[in-house]
């Protein structure tokens, strides 16, 4: 049979953003598969080697703009362990219940648009309706949607936090879980299309160096939040699948929001137990440390790291992004080969795959 | 015991900083170990780190261990060429080919290596300390 090459992208609906796949074909199935990146590529690393810390803290948020709060996380973290900055209790328990919701709400929009990908169109109406109460709750806090900047060397901006908004938007949330999950999880459509498809095993996840929510769906044990100082006293279980195909994957992410809404309660109850204020930052702006770190943070699609090298100069000598959408996009050279047209977008969405992010 | 202690015991020459093994030569035995080793099982690369020093390259190796869940960086120092890692890690592949397009390091051993961010023409490598910029906007701070 001939073989054909197809252009998958870079405008294509289904890849919510631009990403081109190389795909050479042999009738409906396909052969090889190269992803074609850059398309969205800002220099965010670049950037920051002409930049001062301060003025590069907004811009973190947009590397990934669904999960921002993981990645303010990410670089807070890596200057106040430069700088030996204290952060106050009270603050690491606002961050994590923020980043716990913003979890949320990046798990809600894909399980929306993966059921479009898939094409069921309501479910997306159903999940951005919640998203959009936590957006709204972000907006109240932070004043933006989005792009937050909320998170500030040595703490957060402010802490008026509105607790019953809160506990009002993850017990409705828990209760719309249900929901979806009566509405997919047992719906033969989605079972024909998502069981049993693009099964990634277990060698193959940690080969191409899959993390999140995509690798415990292979069955591999493994979250950061365990080794992350911030989660120390924050009870939750890791959700594990062993099937390692699209519907693991779905499954996966339903569980990890209800564990997200079961960290939000608790830190609920701690914060409202210890009203603390925190004290005023301490620390100019002018004075940096030299020195190497590593700050890690699991992000909503996989382990992200943060590598900032400073030689003691107001902007970073270095600063490398390491996220988990980068390696998703990359194993598509591998777990395509073989399988049907029609599934490819079954597959690529159940990854969760944030192209500004690959780019960055 | 310690994986850095076993580090060390198998491969003397290596240095141990703060937060990194350091090694000159041995990198590819020194990941082959990490990863077919059985109690270690590092078996996760998490990315390739590049750092240009003007004078030489530092490429940092970040691993990750499902099985201890521990963590490990080891690094050496190159200047335009490097032994490509991608038949222990597969994963490499992606950046290795960013690395070759930000940096201009060349990897043996990686036979499709491509521009991966920059269009193919383009001219340069743009994460090099030495690269000029010709966007006035990225100076700011002057």
């Amino acid at each position: 049979m001939n073989k054909m090459t197809l252009n998958l992208g870079p405008q294509h609906p289904s890849t919510h953003g631009v990403l081109r796949l190389i795909l050479e074909l042999e009738g409906e199935k396909v052969i090889s598969c190269e992803p074609d990146i850059g398309y969205l590529h800002r220099g965010m690393e670049k950037i920051a080697e002409s930049r001062s810390y301060i003025q590069y803290l907004p811009m973190v948020d947009r590397v990934d703009y669904l999960c921002g709060f993981f990645y303010s996380y990410a670089f807070c973290n890596a200057v106040e362990h430069l700088n030996h900055i204290e952060v106050p209790q009270y603050a690491n328990y606002i961050r994590v219940m923020m980043m716990e919701l913003n979890r949320i709400a990046s798990h809600l929009l894909w399980l929306g648009t993966y059921l479009l990908d898939l094409g069921a169109i309501s479910p997306m109406f159903y999940t951005f309706r919640e998203r959009e109460s936590i957006l709204d709750y972000f907006e109240k806090i932070t004043g933006q949607r989005m792009m937050y900047n909320y998170f500030v060397f040595g703490g957060v901006r402010h802490n008026i936090l509105y607790f019953d908004d809160v506990l009002n938007i993850v017990n409705n949330i828990l209760f719309k879980i249900n929901e979806y999950e009566n509405l997919i999880t047992d719906n033969p459509i989605f079972l024909s299309r998502t069981k049993g498809v693009g099964v990634i095993s277990k060698t193959k996840a940690l080969d191409w160096g899959l993390t999140g929510p995509n690798l415990r769906a292979s069955g591999i044990l493994n979250d950061y939040r365990m080794n992350m100082e911030i989660y120390d006293d924050i009870e939750f279980d890791i959700v594990l699948s062993n099937e390692g195909d699209c519907y693991s994957r779905y499954i996966v992410r339903i569980y990890e929001m209800r564990e997200s809404v079961f960290i939000i309660k608790q830190c609920i109850d701690w914060l409202k137990s210890n009203k603390v204020i925190p004290d005023p930052v301490k620390f100019s702006h002018n004075e940096y440390q030299k020195g190497e770190i590593y700050s890690f943070v699991e992000a909503p699609r996989g382990l992200t790291l943060c590598y900032l090298n400073s030689v003691g100069e107001t902007t970073p000598y270095r600063l490398k992004w390491r996220t988990g959408s980068f390696y998703s996009t990359q194993i598509l050279r591998d777990i395509l080969k073989g399988v049907s047209l029609a599934d490819i977008m079954a597959i690529y969405g159940s990854l969760d795959v944030v192209l500004p992010e690959v780019d960055r | 015991m310690n994986c850095i202690d076993m580090i060390k015991m198998n491969f003397p020459d290596i240095r141990i900083d703060l937060n990194k093994v350091e090694t000159d030569y041995q990198l590819y035995e020194i990941l082959e170990y990490l990863k077919g080793t059985y109690e270690l099982s590092f078996d996760i690369l998490l990315t390739i780190i590049a750092v240009d020093y003007t004078d030489y390259v530092e490429l940092i190796y970040p691993l990750l261990s499902t099985y201890l869940n521990e963590q490990v960086n080891i690094s050496t120092k190159v200047k335009n060429e490097a032994k490509s890692v991608t038949s222990i890690y597969p994963g490499a592949y992606f950046d290795e080919c960013e690395i070759y397009d930000l940096f201009g390091i060349s990897f043996t051993g990686n036979k499709k290596l491509k521009r991966l961010f920059m269009p193919s023409s383009w001219i340069g490598h743009p994460l090099r300390k030495n690269y000029e910029l010709k966007d006035t906007r990225l100076s700011w701070n002057e």
